[in-house]
């Protein structure tokens, strides 16, 4: 039985407590920023001069870049939320209420998610309004299905900041590992992944003279990219809203069962399965 | 009824036992003093009652339900202030309690009377990041007794407070007493105690050793008050004074200086002596047994029992 009261409560206290935190207000202004100044300057590099361009090459970078800027604003928002509250002792007080550790999990997310999301629409939708208002509305869909699938990414390294968090007793541990997660999942995970295909035979092709050579890349590789959040959001912008040029992935195809309906499965259970192991951490720890 | 009932409540962390065997009960509507040294085990013992620490051994009832930590139906009915509470720091003290009354299904309504019941009134409106150490601790009485629980217990509530709270804190302790709640509160200070509490445990090393009502426990308490007395000078005359006074238990004296060790109502008639006998007192200072003593005093008794 579980009561909605509580979790309504523990979530609003988190929005609340997180939505004044200027850290995050920074993020999204970066953000929304970044956004912008892409739209605005991102075909001057071909020549093209300034001038907002249309949603088909914001979609494209910011697919890409916001793989690198989502996750550091849920873990910024995450990493702290069990093992600070832990730390600072205010977990005791809250556990002594009539809140079972289930409602206490599910409520955090529910309100740091409630953040995250705000943010991230609030950043990308500002952006998406400037650009449609100047340079046209064409694929609105797709920016739709960006900010969708954005904010999809953004549950799932939250998700992890709060697992992260349940295992430390400390704020500062638990930051160590927002880090770790961060490198491992946006940089580490890329070199070992691209490591293991030369090293089982990958074939590296350097056209003679040198400069643009390619990978072929094996279907497991794709396979392997769904269990990386990050790398399962490219795959999804990838696969839902731009052929491969577009992304400059000319890597070798991808195989069918990598398909974005496959990248969105795993961005969402991504979003689900740490909340999980979270609850599953505190049910029986001492607080 | 027992309101707080523990059997053979043990804690092990790292192989030493925090808490060890405790056996306790609190009856309905008394104020239940458990004092002991930091360290004695007594937040563990606490956070133990309260199903936020799985007991190693033993088990407890609370309210007349069994301690689980994975139940809240225990829970419904008590006001808990933890030792150095923390809070939210970007929410407000009206936000904060708002969130707490919502957890315990308390009344909204209630939240400007407990704030100003702390003195918390004028800063209703403010940030908690900005409140000093004290002005939490209040805040963390106001956040306790949201919903007039049964059952309060508190762990150091007058740790960080200055003397003019700490009076308020137990003018609310035995108020709450009046109003019929039980009241569970630790300390490591003997003095904030015995002023409000029925009965008092004391903790050392995670076993009592003695529980009893206050005023037995003090009839029993056989530790002797110190009196240093500074003389001009013959200082070792003065001790041979002092020692024919009733209630003197030993002397000594080094230079210039007496130490005297008797019952606490001694010390009058050993200061009246001594200047009655001509000398010049040039400094007396007063040594009351610390609560160290105390326990060395009682955990000796035990032992020899």
């Amino acid at each position: 039985m579980i009561s909605w009261r509580a979790i309504v409560a523990v979530a609003k206290k988190e929005y609340l407590d997180s939505v004044r935190n200027k850290w995050i207000i920074a993020v999204t202004a970066i953000y929304l920023v970044l956004t912008l100044a892409f739209s605005y300057f991102g075909a001057a590099s071909s020549g093209q001069g300034v001038g907002f361009q249309g949603f088909n090459r914001t979609v494209v970078f910011m697919g890409s870049t916001a793989g690198l800027l989502v996750p550091i604003l849920s873990l910024m928002v995450g990493y702290a939320s069990i093992a600070g509250e832990r730390e600072q002792g205010s977990l005791g007080l809250l556990l002594s209420m009539p809140l079972t550790r289930l409602e206490l999990v599910l409520g955090k997310y529910a309100g740091l998610a409630l953040v995250v999301a705000t943010a991230i629409v609030a950043g990308l939708g500002i952006a998406g309004l400037v650009i449609a208002s100047t340079a046209g509305a064409e694929l609105w869909d797709a920016y739709l299905g960006l900010m969708g699938a954005t904010v999809l990414l953004g549950l799932a390294f939250l998700a992890m900041s709060l697992f992260f968090s349940s295992l430390v007793q400390k704020r500062s541990s638990a930051l160590g590992l927002a880090v770790f997660l961060w490198f491992f999942f946006t940089i580490i995970w890329n070199i070992i992944l691209i490591g293991v295909v030369v090293a089982t035979g990958g074939n590296l092709r350097i056209p003679p003279g040198g400069g643009g050579g390619s990978l072929e890349l094996p279907g497991w590789y794709w396979g392997a990219q769904l269990f990386n959040p990050g790398q399962a959001y490219s795959l999804y912008m990838q696969r839902a809203f731009a052929s491969a040029q577009t992304f400059g992935f000319g890597f070798g195809a991808i195989p069918d069962y990598a398909s974005a309906g496959a990248a969105a499965a795993s961005l969402l259970l991504w979003a689900v399965i740490p909340v999980v192991l979270a609850y599953l951490r505190l049910r029986r720890s001492d607080i | 009824m027992a309101v707080i009932e523990a059997r053979g409540l043990t804690k092990v962390f790292n192989g030493a036992a925090a808490v060890d065997a405790l056996d306790l009960a609190v009856e309905e509507g008394e104020v239940y003093g458990f004092l002991g040294p930091n360290g004695a085990g007594k937040t563990t013992t606490i956070k133990m009652l309260l199903g936020l620490t799985r007991p190693t051994k033993g088990s407890a009832k609370v309210n007349g339900t069994a301690v689980d930590m994975t139940s809240v139906a225990f829970r419904r009915d008590i006001g808990y202030l933890p030792e150095r509470i923390a809070f939210y720091p970007n929410l407000t003290a009206t936000q904060t309690l708002g969130f707490f009354a919502e957890l315990k299904g308390a009344d909204k309504k209630q939240i400007p009377k407990l704030l100003k019941r702390v003195g918390l009134k004028e800063h209703a409106k403010k940030r908690l990041g900005a409140y000093s150490k004290g002005m939490r601790q209040l805040l963390g009485v106001a956040q306790a007794l949201l919903g007039d629980p049964a059952l309060l217990v508190f762990d150091e509530p007058m740790e960080g407070l200055d003397p003019r709270w700490r009076r308020e804190v137990k003018t609310i302790i035995t108020e709450a007493h009046k109003d019929g709640s039980t009241v569970f509160f630790s300390s490591h200070i003997l003095g904030e105690v015995e002023e409000v509490a029925d009965r008092v445990g004391i903790l050392n090393k995670g076993k009592f050793v003695a529980q009893d009502t206050v005023a037995n426990l003090r009839s029993h308490l056989t530790v002797k008050s110190r009196l240093r007395i500074r003389l001009k000078d013959g200082a070792e005359a003065a001790g041979y004074v002092a020692a024919k006074v009733p209630g003197v238990a030993r002397w000594w004296h080094s230079g210039d200086e007496i130490l005297v060790e008797c019952d606490p109502d001694a010390k009058a008639k050993v200061i009246a002596a001594v200047a009655a006998s001509g000398k010049e007192v040039v400094d007396i200072r007063s040594e009351d047994p610390t609560l160290e003593e105390v326990f060395l005093e009682l955990t000796d008794k035990g032992a020899a029992s």
